[in-house]
């Protein structure tokens, strides 16, 4: 035993709580837990809130938002500061806000085998703008992927003529090709180096741009339209140095295109074989140790002391309950996280009742408001999977749902 | 409930008191007490915890049908319910800030309740109260299951549904926290 523990120990022996049981509620108890037991036995089943009947119908449906994520290609989690060509980003940033969907075509590469796929796609943004929403996803002559507004994902192989069916979105543009992607861009990623020329096709005048990402080991380069400062080719790189063929090309963009007809309503071809698929989850989802015990709560109850839990932990830098509370990494990595990043949760300003948010088919979502050191305030809805593992009942968080968004009155 | 013995006859009453109402009363019997105490020591009051403590066996009641586990399982089993059920209790009714409130109170008066004789012993109480409802509710439980309960490391991350160095470690914080809030007090040790 530790100094610290044999002081406190010291310190403790002596006080005397009046902790006696008192016979009289004893006894009152047993009669009440008797009756209430007889109750039960006489029930068929026992009786459950119309919301936890609701939810666990949902979760048997298994979906979660942090699946596969295809095009996750532009995905950058950026972290460094440096100077910025504010004026040509800041106009793009303005330019992209009356974005609603895009058509994009071009090739993907697979680093490792350097097979190319051709795709052309069309796609919406999600409500927040953060992601893809409708999507159609087009490799010539190989499959067709739809992701439609329920969020259901079609994959169809025309050779075999097979569909493949999720009852969730394993594919996606993430983060989508929006003002919130470049005001990242504008924030973190550094070495910008800007030239001016003519498109390469149409003659436009273009501001071509590069950029690298030393932590994540990326590079870009990019091509704005002067006149419309939107990008309109935009490649990236595996590597700091532009080396080698792009992972993602897109070799062509165009904004708020017509958009064909039902070009996200996926209608199963005749005689094709349907496959449906469901969702392979994280591993942490059903360990039980980690996450939090449940037992005696309700599932409301249970999702607000997770919650609070896990914003302690953020606040407090208690990172080995952080990652036992939400097992995306482990404490060493939390803890990275917080010192990699300037801005971080200060304090908890609210936190909501859950609630089914519809297309989160995980468990139920808490929002919360948080302040962080910037000063700003986020809302953040937080995704809590209830488990029962082994009859034990406990919670984990999933996720956030639908990204941090800036607080509005 | 420390008792290694009755721990290896709940496995038999479990299963009996499954049908048997008689035998879920013998059940009760043996853990009421220790349920109870633990609550009063987590919430330093005993109306309070007599009711937090009727919550837990109701919530037994409920949720026995599902319980799998034996003898030392039922015991961490109550042990988690009863962790929550005082979480619960403190969230939703900010009992917390009431206590505080109250027990800053009382070591201003020197009034001591809980039935503690004016002796060195009621002085550290209400200072014990104030610093120990100011902690996390998980650094809380760790000190009362520790300390009061005497529940061993292993036990206390069975509890929590964690390892044991991380309680370890936990532990260590709330004690630090728990130093720096009583530190004049503490040296007198």
């Amino acid at each position: 035993m530790k100094d610290n523990e044999k002081q406190f120990e010291k310190f403790v022996r002596g006080i005397k709580f009046d902790d006696a049981p008192d016979p009289k509620h004893r006894d009152k108890l047993e009669k009440d837990l008797l009756a209430a037991l007889t109750k039960q036995t006489r029930r068929k089943e026992p009786p459950l809130t119309i919301w936890r009947t609701v939810m666990k119908n949902r979760i048997t449906k298994l979906a979660t938002a942090a699946a596969v994520i295809l095009i996750a290609v532009l995905g950058i989690t950026i972290l460094d500061k440096s100077a910025t060509p504010a004026w040509a980003i800041e106009d793009t940033i303005k330019a992209l806000e009356h974005i609603y969907s895009i058509k994009m075509s071009g090739i993907v590469t697979d680093v490792n085998s350097e097979t190319e796929i051709e795709y052309v796609l069309w796609a919406k943004p999600n409500e927040e703008g953060t992601k893809s929403g409708e999507l159609c996803f087009e490799v010539p002559d190989q499959q067709i992927i739809i992701v439609t507004q329920s969020g259901t994902t079609y994959r169809y192989h025309p050779g075999p003529n097979v569909v493949y069916v999720k009852e969730y979105k394993d594919f996606r543009i993430d983060p989508w090709l929006g003002s919130e992607f470049f005001q990242r861009v504008k924030r973190f990623v550094e070495n910008w180096k800007i030239s001016y020329g003519k498109d390469e096709e149409t003659g436009r005048e273009s501001i071509f741009a590069t950029c690298v990402h030393p932590f994540k080991a990326k590079s870009w380069w990019f091509q704005f339209d002067s006149q419309t400062k939107l990008p309109v080719r935009v490649k990236q790189w595996t590597n700091i140095n532009f080396e080698g063929k792009p992972e993602f090309y897109a070799e062509k963009i165009e904004y708020n295109p017509l958009l064909p007809d039902g070009i996200f309503e996926f209608e199963i071809p005749e005689e094709a074989k349907v496959v449906k698929l469901s969702q392979k989850l994280p591993d942490y989802f059903n360990d039980p140790n980690v996450g939090l015990s449940a037992e005696g709560l309700t599932d409301e109850q249970a999702c607000l002391a997770i919650i609070e839990d896990y914003w302690r932990a953020i606040i407090d830098g208690d990172w080995e309950y952080l990652a036992q509370l939400r097992p995306i990494c482990n404490a060493e990595n939390w803890e990275l996280k917080y010192k990699r990043n300037e801005n971080w949760p200060i304090e908890v300003l609210e936190i909501s009742q859950p609630s089914q948010e519809k297309g989160c088919n995980i468990g139920p979502v808490v929002p919360c408001m948080v302040k962080y050191s910037d000063g700003q305030i986020k809302n953040i809805k937080m995704i809590v999977k209830i488990r029962n593992i082994d009859g034990n009942k406990s919670c984990v968080i999933a996720g956030t749902y639908g990204g941090i968004k800036d607080f509005e009155r | 409930m420390n008792n290694n013995s009755k721990a290896a006859n709940d496995g038999q009453i479990i299963a009996e008191a499954r049908t048997d109402p008689a035998a879920f009363a013998r059940l009760y019997r043996r853990h009421y007490d220790a349920v109870f105490r633990y609550c009063v020591h987590r919430l330093f009051e005993r109306q309070t915890a007599e009711d937090v403590t009727s919550e837990v066996f109701l919530s037994v009641v409920e949720n026995f049908g599902r319980f799998k586990g034996s003898e030392q399982d039922f015991r961490n089993w109550l042990y988690k319910i009863a962790t929550n059920a005082v979480n619960e209790h403190l969230r939703r009714t900010s009992r917390q800030n009431g206590l505080l409130k109250a027990a800053c109170e009382r070591a201003k008066s020197r009034v001591v309740d809980c039935g503690v004789s004016m002796d060195e012993a009621a002085k550290k109480l209400p200072v014990l109260k104030q610093a120990v409802l100011t902690l996390k509710p998980r650094y809380q439980t760790i000190i009362t299951l520790r300390f009061f309960e005497n529940l061993k490391l292993t036990e206390i991350a069975e509890v929590l549904g964690s390892s044991p160095g991380t309680i370890r470690s936990q532990l260590a914080r709330a004690l630090a926290k728990l130093r720096k809030k009583i530190a004049s007090t503490w040296q007198e040790v």
